[in-house]
C-alpha cells in the first residue's frame, strides 16, 4: 500500500517538480558552455574571475552572479507601455518553454515488479503534437514583449520574430512528419524505443540514419525557432539594438534570457529524442541492460546517455552560433519558404514511397 | 544620358558553394580547430589565448610610452626645474601652472614654488618634455592614474615616484 503511494508520489509530484528545476539548473551550465566556448573559439579567455570561498571555478558561477545582478537591478516600466501585457510577456515566453520538456522521456519505462513508471512527467499519446502546440505559444511572449513597451525597436524585433517563427514552424512540422512516418507513432517514448532497433543488423535505427534530410531540416528549423544565430534576426544587436526584450530590465529580462536557454534545451532534447536515439545506448536494448545491471541502474544509465546527447546538441548550437554570421532578412525568409519547405515536402514524399519500393510497408 | 558601368562583377557561385552546407562545415572545422587548440594549451607555456588578464598581467609598453609626468632631481637632491615656464607656454592644453620663486642665494637662480599639472586636461602629448631646456620633466611608463582625489598633480607629488630607466 505504502509503496503504491510512493510510486504515485514520484510519478505525479517528484517528476513534475524536479524536471523543471533540473531544466532551470541547466541554464547556468548552458550559459557557461556558451560563454567559455565562444571565448575559446575566438582566442579569448571568457569569464574566469568569479570565485567562491577563494576558489577559482573557471567562471562556472558567472551565470549565478549575473542572475543576482539582474535580480537587484531597477525594474523599469517604459512610459505609455501596455502594463498588463508588459508584465505578462516574459512569463508567456518562459512558461511554454518549460512546459514542452515535460513530454520528453529521459529513460525507458521503469519496470519494478508490477509498477511501470514512465521516466518523463507526462507520457502523452500525442507527444510531438503537444510539443508543437505548446511551443507555438512561445511566440506570443515575444510578440507581446515587442508590442507592449511601446518602442519601435522592440516592435520590429517582435514582428520579425513572429514572421520568422511562423515561417519556420511550417518547415519544422513538415520535417518531423518523415520521422512519424518511419516510426508510426507520435508518442515520444515509442519513437525512442523503436530507435533501439538495428538496421542491417549492426546500425542503430536512429532518426538521423533513417531520416538524414529530416534531421537537417529539423535542426535548422529548431535553430530558427529558438532565435539562435544564424537566425537571430529578432534580436539583431547591430540593427534593432536588442529586439523584443529591449525595454525589459531586471528579472523580466532574465526571464527572457532563461526562456531562450530553456528553449535551446528543449530543442536539443527534441533533436536527441527524434533523431539521436533519445535515451538509447547504442546496441544495448533496455531488456539486455536491465538484465545486466538491474532496472534502476539501467534507467540511470539511459538518462545519462540522454543527457550526454542533449549536451552534445547544445554544444552543436553554440558551435554554430560562433561560426556563422547572421542572415539577411530576405535570405532568412527565402531559405524558410523556398528551400526548407520544398525539401521537407520532398522528404515526406520520399519517405512515403521508399517502403513501397522496398516492399517493407506494414511489415 | 550618362552610361553607367557596373564595375563589380556579379559573383557566381558554383554548385558546391550554393549548397552552403560544405562551406558551413568548413567554417565549423576552423572554429573547432581554434577551440581545441585554445582549450588544450590554456594555462600552459604554449598558450594561444591572446587575452592579457589585466590586473594580474600587464601589457609591455614601449620605452617611449608617455605616461604620468615626473619632475627630476639633481644628484644632490635639489630640483632640476628652474621655473622657466617654457613647458607651461608650450602646453597645448594649458594644463601646467608654474609659480616661480628665487633661492635666497642669487647664484642658484629660480625654482618653482608651485608646479601643478591638471591631469584631467593633460593630453599626454609630451611637448613639455620636448620644451624643457633643463631636462627636468619626463614622462614615465606609469599609465594607471585612476584616482578620486588628486586631479591636479602638485609639485611634491610630481617630484616623488621612482626614477624611471
Amino acid at each position: 500500500m505504502l509503496i503504491d503511494y510512493l510510486v504515485l508520489t514520484v510519478q505525479y509530484l517528484v517528476f513534475p517538480l524536479a524536471i523543471p528545476v533540473l531544466l532551470l539548473m541547466g541554464i547556468p551550465v548552458a550559459v557557461w558552455i556558451e560563454r567559455r566556448g565562444a571565448a575559446f573559439i575566438q582566442d579569448r579567455v571568457g569569464p574566469n574571475r568569479i570565485t567562491l570561498f577563494g576558489l577559482r571555478n573557471a567562471g562556472i558561477l558567472q551565470p549565478f552572479a549575473d542572475a543576482l545582478k539582474l535580480l537587484v537591478k531597477e525594474d523599469f516600466l517604459p512610459a505609455r507601455a501596455d502594463r498588463f501585457l508588459y508584465y505578462l510577456a516574459p512569463a508567456f515566453s518562459l512558461a511554454p518553454a518549460l512546459l514542452t520538456f515535460m513530454v520528453i522521456p529521459f529513460a525507458d519505462v521503469l519496470e519494478v515488479g508490477k509498477y511501470k513508471i514512465p521516466m518523463q512527467v507526462a507520457d502523452l499519446n500525442v507527444g510531438i503534437l503537444f510539443i508543437f502546440a505548446i511551443a507555438s505559444l512561445g511566440v506570443f511572449g515575444v510578440v507581446f514583449g515587442g508590442w507592449a513597451p511601446n518602442s519601435k525597436y522592440s516592435l520590429l524585433g517582435g514582428l520579425r520574430s513572429s514572421a520568422q517563427m511562423i515561417s519556420y514552424e511550417v518547415a519544422m512540422g513538415l520535417s518531423v512528419i518523415g520521422i512519424l512516418l518511419v516510426f508510426e507513432s507520435v508518442r515520444l517514448n515509442d519513437i525512442v524505443r523503436l530507435q533501439g532497433d538495428l538496421l542491417f543488423g549492426f546500425l542503430p535505427r536512429w532518426g538521423i540514419i533513417v531520416q538524414p534530410l529530416g534531421f537537417l531540416l529539423f535542426f535548422v528549423a529548431a535553430l530558427a525557432e529558438t532565435n539562435r544565430i544564424p537566425f537571430d534576426l529578432p534580436e539583431a544587436e547591430a540593427e534593432i539594438v536588442a529586439g523584443y526584450h529591449l525595454e525589459y530590465s531586471s528579472f523580466k529580462f532574465s526571464m527572457y534570457f532563461m526562456a531562450e536557454y530553456v528553449n535551446m534545451l528543449v530543442a536539443s532534447g527534441l533533436v536527441t529524442s527524434l533523431f539521436l536515439g533519445g535515451w538509447q545506448i547504442p546496441w544495448l536494448p533496455t531488456a539486455t541492460l536491465a538484465a545486466f545491471v538491474g532496472p534502476a541502474l539501467a534507467a540511470i544509465l539511459q538518462a545519462t546517455s540522454f543527457v550526454v546527447k542533449l549536451w552534445f546538441v547544445m554544444w552543436l548550437m553554440v558551435w554554430i552560433r560562433w561560426t556563422l554570421p547572421r542572415f539577411r532578412y530576405d535570405q532568412l525568409m527565402g531559405l524558410g519558404w523556398r528551400v526548407m519547405l520544398p525539401l521537407a515536402l520532398m522528404n515526406i514524399c520520399i519517405t512515403s514511397i521508399v517502403p513501397f519500393i522496398l516492399g517493407i510497408y506494414g511489415k | 544620358m550618362m552610361k553607367v558601368k557596373n564595375v563589380t562583377p556579379a559573383v557566381r557561385y558554383n554548385a558546391k558553394e550554393r549548397v552552403y552546407l560544405v562551406e558551413i562545415l568548413k567554417g565549423m572545422a576552423l572554429t573547432l580547430q581554434h577551440f581545441v587548440r585554445n582549450l588544450v594549451t590554456y594555462r600552459t607555456s604554449r598558450q594561444t589565448v591572446v587575452t592579457i588578464q589585466y590586473p594580474d598581467e600587464h601589457r609591455q609598453y614601449s620605452d617611449r610610452f608617455r605616461g604620468k609626468h615626473r619632475l627630476k632631481k639633481n644628484p644632490d637632491g635639489s630640483m632640476r626645474c628652474v621655473a622657466c615656464k617654457l613647458c607651461e607656454g608650450n602646453c597645448p592644453s594649458h594644463c601646467i601652472h608654474i609659480e616661480p620663486a628665487a633661492y635666497p642665494d642669487p647664484s642658484k637662480g629660480n625654482y618653482p614654488a608651485k608646479y601643478e599639472i591638471d591631469i584631467f586636461r593633460c593630453i599626454f602629448c609630451g611637448y613639455c618634455v620636448e620644451a624643457c631646456p633643463k631636462d627636468a620633466i619626463e614622462m614615465t611608463l606609469v599609465s594607471e592614474m585612476g584616482t578620486r582625489r588628486r586631479v591636479v598633480y602638485d609639485r611634491d607629488f610630481l617630484l616623488g615616484g621612482k626614477e624611471s630607466e
